[in-house]
This record gives C-alpha cells, sequence and structure tokens, in this order.
C-alpha cells in the first residue's frame, strides 16, 4: 500500500509538473494576458450597469440604495475625521499642559532649592554673626577688665602726678 | 503510516467536520486601544512583567487580516516576540467599505500608519517607560510603512520589512500581469470602487495554478503528521478571508508601484510631498522568502538600493505566507533586533 501512495505521488508529481509547465506557457502570453484584461474590464463594467440599476429599482421604490448608504457612512467617516481631528488636539494640549506641570514643578523645585541655600547662608551669616558678637562681647569683657584695673591704677598715679605737679 | 485508501478515508474524515469553518485566528491576548474608521491597533503585552525589548509596531498588509502572523498557538509571530520581551503594537487595517473607496493613499500612509505610531508612543511611554520604538511591515503593510518611514523618519529607530515588494519590476508574473496595455486599471477601479477581495484571491491563486491542486495533496500527504491538518485549516480560513482593497489606494498604489515602480526611479508626489525612501536614515532589514512568487526576493531586496540608513538583507526559505508560520521568521527578527545597534 504504501508503495501505492508513493506511486500515486510520483504520478501527481508528473501530472504536476507537465501541468506548470504548460500554465506558465499561457499565463505568460501576452495575447491570454490582454484576453483576461479585456474580460476584466467587461465583466467591471456590466457589474457596474448592475449596482447602477438596483440603485434605480432601489430609488423607485422609495427605498435607500446601496448610494445613499455609502452617503451616510461617508458623512460618519467625516465626522469621525473631526473628531479625531479634536482627540489630536487635545492630546497635544493635554502633552503641552504635562511640560508645563513638569516645567513648573521644575521651577517649584528650583525656587524650594533657593530658598533653602538662601535660609543656609542666612543661618550661617547669622552664625558668623553671633560669633562675632560673641568675640566683640569677648573683647569688650576682656577690655572692661582692663580699663577697670587701669581705672583702679589711675588714682595711685594721680597723686603721683599732682605730687610732680606740686613739685 | 496509514494505507493509501486509510489516508484517503482520514483525509474524508477531517474534512467532513468542517475544520476551516471553526478555525479562527488572532487569539493571542491583546485590548485594542486605538481606532480610525476600520483600522485598529491592537496591543500585545510582553511575557512578564517588564519588557525587556524595545516595543514594536507592526503594520500589516491590507488585502488579508492580520491574523496570519497570529495564527494558532505555536504558529504565531506575535506570541514569539511577546515571549522575547518584545511589546507588540499591531496595525490591523480592517476591513474597508465602499464609503473607503475614495481614501487616497496619503489618508493610510500619513492619517492612519501616523496616528497609530502617536498613540503607540504615548502607549509605550506610559506603560513601558520609553517613546522610541522599532517597526515591522509585512507585504504590502511593509511597503505602506518604508513610505511613511521616508516621509517622517522621526517615527522608528529601526525596521524590518518583512516579504515586502520594493522593486515591483522583478515581481514577476504580476509584473507580466500589471501591464498598462491589458491591465484595465481605470476602468475597473471606475466601476467596481474597492478592488473586490475575491479577484484578488483568484488573481492570487492563478498566479500560480499547481497550488490550487497541491494544497489537497498536501493535507492528504501529511494527514497523519500531528498538527499539519490543524494548521491547514487554519491557513484555509485565513486564505478565504481576504479584504476588499480600498479603490483610490489600489489606482495610486499599482500606478505608482507597479506601472510606474517609482519607488526604485522616483517621481512620486503624494499629497504635495515626494516619495523618497532614501530620505531616511534608520538600519533596516529585508527578509525576502526563497519560494515567494507574489514579493519574489529580488523585489524586497531592491530596498537595499534605494533606503537611506544601512540596510541588511536576508533570505529565508519558504513561500510568501508559508513563511509566517514556521519558526525562522520570528528568531530572524529577534535576532536582528537584538544585534543592531539603532
Amino acid at each position: 500500500m504504501s508503495d501505492l501512495k508513493d506511486l500515486s505521488t510520483e504520478m501527481y508529481r508528473n501530472w504536476e509538473q507537465s501541468m506548470t509547465k504548460w500554465w506558465d506557457a499561457v499565463l505568460d502570453d501576452p495575447q491570454f494576458i490582454k484576453g483576461m484584461g479585456d474580460n476584466l474590464s467587461v465583466q467591471s463594467r456590466a457589474r457596474k450597469g448592475y449596482e447602477d440599476q438596483v440603485d434605480k429599482t432601489m430609488e423607485s421604490m422609495h427605498l435607500p440604495s446601496r448610494k445613499d448608504v455609502v452617503r451616510l457612512a461617508r458623512i460618519a467617516s467625516l465626522l469621525e475625521d473631526k473628531v479625531l481631528g479634536l482627540e489630536d488636539a487635545l492630546l497635544d494640549q493635554s502633552d503641552t499642559l504635562a511640560r508645563v506641570e513638569k516645567e513648573s514643578l521644575q521651577a517649584r523645585v528650583d525656587a524650594a532649592e533657593a530658598l533653602v541655600t538662601v535660609q543656609e547662608r542666612l543661618a550661617t551669616i547669622d552664625s558668623k554673626l553671633d560669633a562675632l558678637t560673641e568675640a566683640i562681647g569677648a573683647l569688650a569683657d576682656a577690655k572692661k577688665p582692663a580699663s577697670r584695673s587701669r581705672s583702679r591704677k589711675a588714682p595711685a598715679k594721680k597723686p603721683a602726678t599732682a605730687a610732680t605737679k606740686e613739685g | 503510516m496509514p494505507s493509501l485508501l486509510g489516508r484517503t478515508a482520514q483525509t474524508a474524515r477531517f474534512l467532513a467536520a468542517d475544520p476551516v469553518l471553526t478555525a479562527k485566528g488572532g487569539q493571542s491576548p491583546h485590548e485594542v486601544i486605538f481606532r480610525m474608521g476600520k483600522s485598529a491597533l491592537r496591543y500585545f503585552p510582553p511575557a512578564g512583567d517588564a519588557a525587556a525589548q524595545r516595543p514594536v509596531v507592526i503594520s500589516m498588509p491590507l488585502i488579508n487580516t492580520w491574523t496570519i502572523f497570529d495564527l494558532m498557538p505555536g504558529r504565531s509571530v506575535i506570541a514569539k516576540l511577546n515571549a522575547a520581551g518584545f511589546p507588540v503594537y499591531l496595525l490591523d487595517w480592517g476591513r474597508p467599505g465602499d464609503e473607503d473607496a475614495e481614501r487616497p493613499m496619503s489618508y493610510y500612509i500619513d492619517g492612519v500608519l501616523g496616528r497609530v505610531f502617536d498613540r503607540a508612543r504615548r502607549h509605550a511611554s506610559k506603560h513601558h517607560d520609553t517613546d522610541q520604538l522599532d517597526a515591522i511591515g509585512y507585504c504590502v503593510g511593509g511597503t505602506f510603512l518604508a513610505i511613511h518611514l521616508a516621509r517622517h523618519p522621526e517615527q522608528a529607530v529601526r525596521a524590518a520589512f518583512v516579504a515586502t515588494p520594493i522593486d515591483f519590476h522583478q515581481s514577476e508574473r504580476l509584473a507580466r500581469w500589471a501591464n498598462p496595455d491589458s491591465f484595465p486599471l481605470d476602468t475597473l477601479i471606475d466601476s467596481v470602487g474597492n478592488y473586490p477581495r475575491d479577484l484578488m484571491k483568484t488573481s492570487f491563486q492563478w498566479l500560480k495554478p499547481s497550488g490550487m491542486t497541491a494544497k489537497w495533496v498536501g493535507l492528504w500527504e501529511r494527514i497523519d503528521v500531528e498538527g499539519f491538518p490543524e494548521l491547514w485549516a487554519a491557513l484555509e480560513q485565513w486564505n478565504g478571508d481576504g479584504v476588499d482593497f480600498p479603490g483610490e489606494t489600489y489606482r495610486e498604489y499599482v500606478q505608482r508601484c507597479y506601472l510606474d515602480n517609482a519607488l526604485m526611479t522616483g517621481g512620486w508626489v503624494m499629497a504635495t510631498a515626494p516619495v523618497d525612501l532614501s530620505k531616511t536614515t534608520i538600519p533596516a532589514l529585508v527578509i525576502g522568502a526563497s519560494r515567494d512568487h507574489i514579493a519574489p526576493p529580488a523585489s524586497c531586496g531592491g530596498l537595499q538600493q534605494v533606503w537611506g540608513g544601512d540596510c541588511d538583507v536576508k533570505t529565508i526559505r519558504g513561500g510568501h505566507v508559508g513563511i509566517c508560520v514556521g519558526n525562522t521568521l520570528p528568531a530572524t527578527l529577534i535576532e536582528w533586533f537584538d544585534a543592531r545597534e539603532a
């Protein structure tokens, strides 16, 4: 049985080969191609004639024809185009808004960072001022005992001066 | 190994259960985080708590559903990217209706892709703490992504293009078919509005007619291979679940890409701005599939000649769709994103 299968397959292959050769010659023949083209042309004209006739019949019966349905579908398509145009515009607006939002967020972050920097600088200045104040205070404190001791010594000197003057 | 008759019976039993009807792709956990018209931005979170990789935006082709990148468990590019730590944002173009027939190509390239990158970036910024994105494009989704990145180079840090046609004159049979003398582009779009999914499916089937029988023979031959019948059914379901290509966008795409090959030769002005792939400088990876008959490796490799940034080129084994359900594609993407500096 397997031999029979092989035999039938071989027979088919031989037949296919010879048919392919024959078809190749026919299908590439310019006259055949021209004939097919003419046939297609006649058939498509006939189809158009038939469809026009159907449309006229429907119209005479006051029924919507294919043309009417197509017209309505085209109107729907035009509306859809407009809706899509609006959708595009909305998406573009949404992109712009997102960009603006991102930029404003960045600006807020930048401003907050700048504020922190200023605060830090102020704090630094503040602490420097404190240090300065402390230093000045310390200096002043250091000067006070000196001036106090000077003022304490001065009365001792005075009599001497007086003595000198007197002398 | 089953006998000839046993194999046939097994195949018949499998097909009788209507497995294609029950197959359902796009099962990896995700949420829709943005909608625009029929398009949706789907977010697939990475495995684990935090993203180990840069988030990636995936641009899928307009001509089929996105589920080929999440076909079934074990066969999902998205699940593998998630497991490697990539947060994935996938652009599902949805199912354009008659009302979309007059939308120009710039609506998808500048409008939808522009907003998708914007919303993905906002989401990634909120949830993954990054506003940088990588990008992956597959098939026509890759072509659209390449044009978008050339017009808005700031959108991604790196980009990978999977089976993405760039040099359309290297697209073999598709390029021969898209011939101004034989392909009635204007008549077709003026008559039918959107390029019909059934016509798209038939065109792709006729690019390689043998594929129409080979898929059945393939199922019969591998009906006993574990997991194959389920994969076959999922692929069939995806393949049958096409979407209409918005008419005016199709007109501009075929005219500029297939007829003028303007991505290679230049001179394409879309909504007042030129389309010039040399305007971007981000690194790119081109992944071609060796047996791709829709975007052959030569067509994908064209990016290397016109891309403004560094461009690495890799070819992996498989077909245009087959590479999406194997392991090599996600592994190649992960390896490149891991190694390639932005």
